[in-house]
């Protein structure tokens, strides 16, 4: 008699088992994003392992004594095998409702979740190691590259500049290189390559997070030292680039004065900025190219390859119209451009060996107005 | 070429078509400071004929500023949302100036302009402890031209001799 009830409740055990199994592996996929879940490099979900193994291991212990007590009926233990049967059972059906309310609650705002996860663990790891955990690194810029909408990128900026801070003030005294560039290299990523539409805003925080590393290296910089001129400068300027020109094509062209702050905090930067005015040209908002046109030719260091750049956009003007040609024009005299054979000569060498043989055209329309001769 | 700042929070988006006469003009370069943290990076690394300052800014990300701007709004203080008049205070108030916000440059008053939503009444007060009675001031609305901007930066530069009127 006390045989059959304890095989009874073996097998609602086990129907409890496999049927609410099922439903932490459902919580499991609502909990970890699909994409995230097929692609992440380190495991996010030890916890609801563990819970599924502790469930595992209480039907174990109730098929165990249900298999002794069959076999061995005859057996006197000290305590009913009924009553042993029951109170695992009890524990196993508690537990499972346990975990199972637990993860429901728990999947609320998941994505968050895990983003702020993944960030905990990143900070962690450089608290120890004071190194970036590449594994770690790529899950976040996954999420900020796959997220849903803008408010979800928003997330993945946040965690990146809170991690930024700590890659930026270690050893009291010094910065983490590689690891800048890669954040660097995934907040470009995050709102430039999101497979959503960009959010303006996004880009927005973006560019005032690389502004704010550009016042934070120039803190680092001294002669012995110069950081300013070193690769995260240059990072920041491809990605500030790769930044206006995606915002370029979304029509967002009131962030521009904002990409030309950045820009321009930059040395040697003429040359993204003559990338941006030529976009911004040929989609008609000469508003932005003549922005960018005053800005060349407005810092201190005018170099030859300033200098190149600058003529290549005003001859873009030149060809663009008689109002666009009068700018041109002033824009010379403003800025007290003689232009010599030199000058136009290093130009068209330029833009020539960078393949931008459009400008080349456009140059030599304009040397021929102003009257100079190449050849 | 005469050297502007211009510390304004909406000049990447509401603002933005000020900015246009600017360039077009030719006169000026422009640099721009969307928060506190930024003008106050901008005024101690480079020297500026004109400062335009908005009254209304937030605090950016300098810890320094943004522990500021937190105490200021802990205790209720009106100018926790008025971190261009706190740093006016940090460029002319020696009393008031921390170690990790001084200015170090920019310190002529005559360089500088309030181009502001707040009225002029509301800010003499502190204008005046800061002995900057003669500052131009000029108020932002929703009817004001698109060279409003150009304008202000011409009458700060004139008044400061940067350019002839």
């Amino acid at each position: 008699m006390e045989n059959d009830y304890i095989n009874l409740i073996v097998e609602i055990s086990v129907t409890v088992f496999v049927f609410l199994l099922g439903l932490p592996i459902l919580v499991n996929q609502i909990f970890m994003p699909d994409d995230l879940r097929r692609m992440s490099k380190k495991n996010y979900n030890e916890n609801i392992t563990i819970q599924i193994c502790v469930l595992a291991v209480i039907l174990i212990a109730i098929v165990s004594i249900a298999y002794i007590a069959n076999i061995f009926p005859e057996t006197q233990w000290r305590l009913s095998k009924a009553d042993i049967i029951t109170a695992l059972f009890g524990l196993l059906l508690f537990l499972t409702l346990g975990f199972l309310f637990f993860n429901m609650f728990k999947s609320q705002g998941y994505r968050a979740k895990i983003i702020q996860v993944i960030k905990n663990r990143i900070l962690r790891k450089i608290k120890k190691t004071e190194q970036l955990d590449p594994a770690f690194f790529e899950d976040l810029q996954y999420m900020g590259i796959y997220s849903k909408g803008g408010a979800e990128t928003r997330n993945v900026i946040e965690a990146l500049e809170e991690i930024l801070v700590y890659v930026m003030n270690q050893n009291g005294g010094s910065f983490d290189s590689d690891g800048l560039i890669s954040i660097i290299d995934t907040l470009c990523h995050a709102v430039t390559n999101s497979v959503e539409p960009g959010s303006k805003n996004n880009m927005i925080e973006v560019l005032t997070i690389y502004k704010g590393i550009l016042m934070n290296l120039s803190n680092y910089n001294t002669p012995e030292n110069p950081v300013f001129y070193g690769n995260e400068t240059r990072k920041i300027k491809d990605c500030t680039t790769k930044i206006a020109l995606a915002a370029l094509k979304r029509d967002y062209p009131d962030m521009m004065p904002l990409v030309l702050n950045v820009l321009t905090l930059i040395p040697r930067s003429s040359d993204k900025l003559f990338d941006i005015g030529l976009l911004a040209m040929k989609s008609d908002q000469f508003q932005i190219a003549t922005n960018v046109l005053a800005e060349i030719m407005d810092r201190d260091n005018k170099d030859y390859l300033t200098m190149n750049n600058y003529l290549g956009l005003v001859a873009h003007f030149f060809v663009s119209g008689e109002s666009a040609k009068q700018y041109a024009l002033r824009s010379l005299q403003t800025n007290k451009v003689e232009l010599t054979t030199e000058d136009a000569k290093s130009a068209k060498e330029y833009h020539y060996i960078m393949s931008n043989f459009t400008t080349v055209d456009y140059l030599a329309v304009f040397f021929k107005e102003y009257d100079i001769h190449l050849d | 070429m005469a050297k502007v700042l211009w510390i304004e929070d909406n000049a990447d988006n509401d603002l933005y078509h000020l900015t246009s006469p600017v360039y077009i003009d030719g006169e000026f370069n422009l640099d721009i400071a969307t928060n506190a943290s930024e003008a106050f990076f901008y005024l101690n690394q480079r020297g500026y004929d004109v400062i335009i300052v908005d009254i209304r800014i937030p605090p950016g990300k300098d810890p320094a500023w943004r522990s500021k701007h937190e105490t200021l709004r802990r205790s209720n203080n009106v100018n926790s949302s008025r971190l261009g008049l706190e740093l006016l205070r940090c460029i002319f108030d020696e009393a008031e100036q921390q170690p990790t916000l001084k200015v170090i440059q920019n310190l002529s008053p005559d360089r500088y302009g309030v181009f502001t939503v707040e009225r002029h009444d509301e800010l003499k007060a502190d204008l005046n402890k800061l002995k900057l009675t003669s500052i131009k001031y000029r108020r932002k609305n929703a009817i004001m031209p698109h060279t409003a901007l150009l304008d202000f930066i011409k009458e700060v530069s004139t008044k400061n001799g940067t350019t002839s009127s």
